[in-house]
């Protein structure tokens, strides 16, 4: 009973971490089509959402099940409430991806304001810290979590640089409005995808003390 | 379920005490829980704590079922 039970959870936790690197992959993605400029690959991404949608879904049933049929208590129970709070943002992280994608179909051929340097920084900094945060929640890691929550402010600071640039094109050249806008908004999606690591953090935390709280609120 | 009702109600005059091998009827049932392993008290808390996040590894280890 108990060994199925932990059978059950393992597979959970690699479905967990599937997802997240399914995720990971559409945003540094979805930044690489916007650097090519190419509305193809904008394209797959979109479509590629929905797989991870699917995934969201089939995790969640597996969760209910366990719920419903093992009674889990304690850590078991803890881990599958981090799983089910783990999985929603991972799903409205890789809506943020895909809202890249959609951003770089909006500009089509149109020229990019200015060469992209800060936000494939924040895309390559939100993915990592994605990545480390779910090291940490398979090792229950706390301490980690933590860590990571807090370098949600190079993420903010980047946004920060990125917003007063792009600002300073608009009041520049006004014909660069829309297309500096679109890059405000891909960035922004970038700072919300790091914001998403820092719940993920916030669940580990959860899983490993039983404390819920929350750790960096960020400034955005 | 009939009876966990009428230890509601008596509770609220008596201090009551059930003993049980029911994990769910001790979660459901009780303000306080305690747990005895092998004639001595390993812990002792409010019900919400033990089974949501109990301090000893032993506790843990009877309600997840890892044995007993």
């Amino acid at each position: 009973m108990r060994e199925s039970f932990e059978e059950h959870i393992k597979g959970l936790t690699e479905d967990v971490v599937a997802m997240s690197e399914m995720v990971a992959n559409a945003t540094s993605r979805s930044v690489k089509a916007l650097a090519d400029r190419d509305v193809e690959e904008a394209k797959r991404i979109i479509n590629d959402d929905l797989l991870v949608n699917k995934k969201r879904w089939h995790i969640e049933e597996k969760c209910i099940n366990l719920i419903a049929l093992q009674q889990p208590v304690a850590t078991d129970l803890r881990e599958i409430i981090a799983v089910l709070n783990i999985i929603t943002d991972l799903e409205r992280m890789g809506d943020y991806a895909e809202g890249i994608a959609k951003i770089v179909i909006l500009l089509g051929d149109e020229p990019l304001v200015k060469p992209l340097v800060d936000i494939p920084l924040m895309a390559q900094k939100a993915t990592d810290m994605l990545k480390r945060s779910l090291d940490a929640f398979i090792n229950r890691d706390a301490k980690t979590a933590e860590a990571i929550c807090n370098e949600d402010d190079q993420v903010d600071r980047l946004y920060e640089q990125v917003y007063r640039e792009l600002l300073s094109y608009m009041i520049e050249d006004p014909k660069t409005i829309t297309r500096a806008t679109y890059l405000i908004w891909v960035a922004h999606n970038l700072e919300r995808i790091a914001d998403r690591v820092t719940n993920i953090c916030e669940r580990t935390v959860y899983l490993a003390t039983g404390t819920l709280r929350e750790i960096n609120v960020s400034k955005y | 379920m009939k009876i966990e009702e009428l230890l509601r109600v008596l509770k609220q005059e008596y201090a009551l005490v059930i003993v049980t091998h029911n994990m769910q009827q001790a979660a459901r049932a009780s303000d306080y829980t305690g747990f005895l392993y092998l004639g001595e008290l390993i812990e002792f808390g409010e019900t919400d704590q033990i089974f949501m996040n109990p301090k000893e590894k032993l506790t843990e280890n009877y309600i997840s079922g890892h044995f007993g």
